[in-house]
């Protein structure tokens, strides 16, 4: 096993910028621990695909909080809905799991009160029922569709152009 | 209709949206220089992704997303999915009510718990008739993970999600002396990851005679020798894999909690801390262990079992008066459920003027908001179940 006589460890995000960080945060992202527990030599620099500096900032920011025992002051508000998804892709290639948790909540959050046409967009979902099967699947579910608390439904129909 | 491949190295398919307009834009940034450097595509989430976003949306809108395409018709209707997102999802908590109107109609209501200080009641639809076009009479009611556990006055028992709208009537019970179901209890059974249902009936000739029955199968099997000799008529409380009853022990003048669990099918009986013969007391949950409402007169305790089935354990938790009547009223507080936020959920009703209140009573600071149930006269205890995708049908 690795071992490194400082506590930092070097991580190099897909931008090129070099961050150095404490030994326990580098713990965890469970992506990293493997490669440093898997190498025989001191491992100086560890490259950390699919990660930008940007992602690497709100990362530290985040253990910052939770390390003091705040990580519920933690927001993503700020985010658009694309950087939202890229940070959880990158998030979820580190294998970070209390941020990935965080993460996969607050889009669950955006998408509780969305419609379905919303979801699908976000998702980039295509439709590939015919469309009876289409048709008798709504019919049966058609009560779900129904209630003060859904946002009006767009036309499903228009879309499927 | 699809638009070009690879104009600007981008492949889409579909109208022109606003994502395809933004890439063109990024793309025009890194280009403005006269280099054409690589800009990811818009990020797409892979599928095992997606079921982790998934799994912790509310009932209702992954009931709608079934139509979003094959694999999340699939994934939404499996079981192991559902199962899933009872663990993760927040627990979304309802409170419901059944009633019979004048016409002798069969009634539900449910709300969800509130938050505010709104409580709004709304019928539900239901299924359930018996024959000659009339309506059963719910005789008792649990309810587990979202599932609720009917018994009616025909010794039919039925198992409702009332979140998915999927039903299922058990098979009936081999009943020779005609016996009633007083009591029936749904469970979960960790070690063989099954849903159990205990009905226990009880015939003047037999005594308490437990029948359990197995999700999936066709038929129900009996349990012996229940340790108490008199009819069970609440449903049981299900804490650490085992439902627990009070009953009272003869032999003690006292009463005690039998508990069965339901993955070994044998009994256990265990004292609770002295409360005064006086006391009407109920089983209950408060964040997964066993509770006791105690009340006598206005005072109301609450104790609860910190270690399962270690009575040394069981500790005050609450002491209080939540509400102060005038004399000579009747009252039978019904303790409903304690959430994270110290707010004891109750529910009373008044047996002089044949009223129904809903009360959320906050055990730190003291106060008190309280609704009234209008024109619904309860035919069984409310209870609080949580919304959730698991089927009782296989």
């Amino acid at each position: 096993m690795a071992s490194s006589s400082s506590n930092l460890i070097s991580l190099k995000t897909s931008d090129g910028t070099v961050f150095k960080v404490e030994r326990a945060l580098a713990k965890t992202m469970k992506t990293v621990q493997a490669i440093i527990e898997e190498a025989d030599a001191n491992i100086y620099m560890i490259p950390i695909h699919n990660v930008f500096s940007h992602h690497m900032d709100m990362i530290i920011d985040y253990y910052k909080l939770s390390v003091a025992g705040k990580s519920k002051e933690f927001s993503v508000e700020k985010l658009d809905n694309d950087e939202l998804k890229d940070f959880l892709l990158a998030v979820h290639y580190l294998n970070m799991e209390d941020l990935f948790e965080v993460l996969t909540q607050a889009v669950a959050d955006r998408l509780e009160k969305k419609s379905v046409g919303y979801v699908r967009k976000y998702f980039g979902i295509e439709n590939d029922f015919t469309p009876e099967e289409y048709a008798a699947i709504r019919k049966k579910n058609d009560w779900a569709f129904k209630g003060d608390d859904i946002e009006p439904e767009e036309d499903e129909e228009k879309q499927e152009e | 209709m699809a638009l070009g491949s690879n104009f600007y190295g981008v492949v889409s398919f579909g109208p022109l949206t606003e994502e395809i307009i933004a890439t063109v834009k990024r793309l025009q940034l890194t280009t403005s220089n006269g280099t054409l450097t690589y800009v990811p595509p818009l990020p797409t989430l892979p599928f095992d992704l997606i079921v982790e976003i998934l799994c912790r949306l509310p009932v209702k809108l992954l009931v709608q997303l079934r139509c979003l395409c094959k694999s999340f018709y699939s994934l939404i209707s499996d079981p192991k999915f559902a199962r899933k997102h009872l663990c993760l999802s927040i627990k979304r908590r309802r409170y419901i009510l059944s009633s019979i109107n004048d016409s002798n109609k069969l009634l539900f209501f449910d709300s969800p718990i509130p938050s505010t200080s709104s409580f709004t009641l709304t019928q539900l639809n239901h299924p359930f008739t018996s024959e000659n076009n009339g309506y059963p009479k719910p005789l008792s009611l649990s309810s587990c993970d979202g599932i609720l556990c009917f018994v009616f006055d025909d010794n039919s028992t039925i198992l409702w999600n009332p979140s998915i709208r999927k039903f299922k009537l058990l098979p009936p019970l081999k009943n020779p002396m005609k016996s009633v179901i007083c009591s029936s209890s749904f469970g979960y059974d960790h070690f063989n990851e099954n849903y159990k249902v205990i009905a226990i009936t009880f015939s003047k000739g037999k005594g308490n005679e437990v029948n359990v029955h197995a999700l999936g199968t066709d038929s129900w099997r009996t349990i012996e020798d229940y340790p108490c000799p008199h009819p069970i008529y609440r449903p049981g409380v299900l804490v650490s894999g085992a439902v627990n009853w009070m009953v009272y022990d003869a032999s003690s003048s006292s009463s005690v909690i039998v508990s069965l669990d339901l993955e070994k099918e044998s009994y256990q009986k265990f004292s609770h801390p002295y409360l005064e013969n006086d006391y009407y007391s109920n089983l209950g949950l408060v964040e997964g262990c066993l509770c006791i409402f105690a009340h006598w007169k206005m005072l109301f305790d609450v104790w609860i079992m910190n270690e399962y089935g270690n009575k040394e354990s069981w500790t005050r938790l609450y002491s209080c008066v939540p509400f102060t009547v005038d004399r000579g009223l009747h009252l039978r507080p019904n303790a409903l459920y304690i959430s994270k936020d110290n707010q004891l959920l109750m529910d009373f009703y008044e047996f002089n003027s044949n009223k129904s209140m809903f009360v959320d009573y906050d055990l730190k600071n003291g106060t008190l908001k309280s609704f009234e149930i209008q024109n619904i006269d309860r035919w069984v205890d409310p209870e609080v179940y949580i919304e959730s995708l698991i089927s009782p049908c296989y």
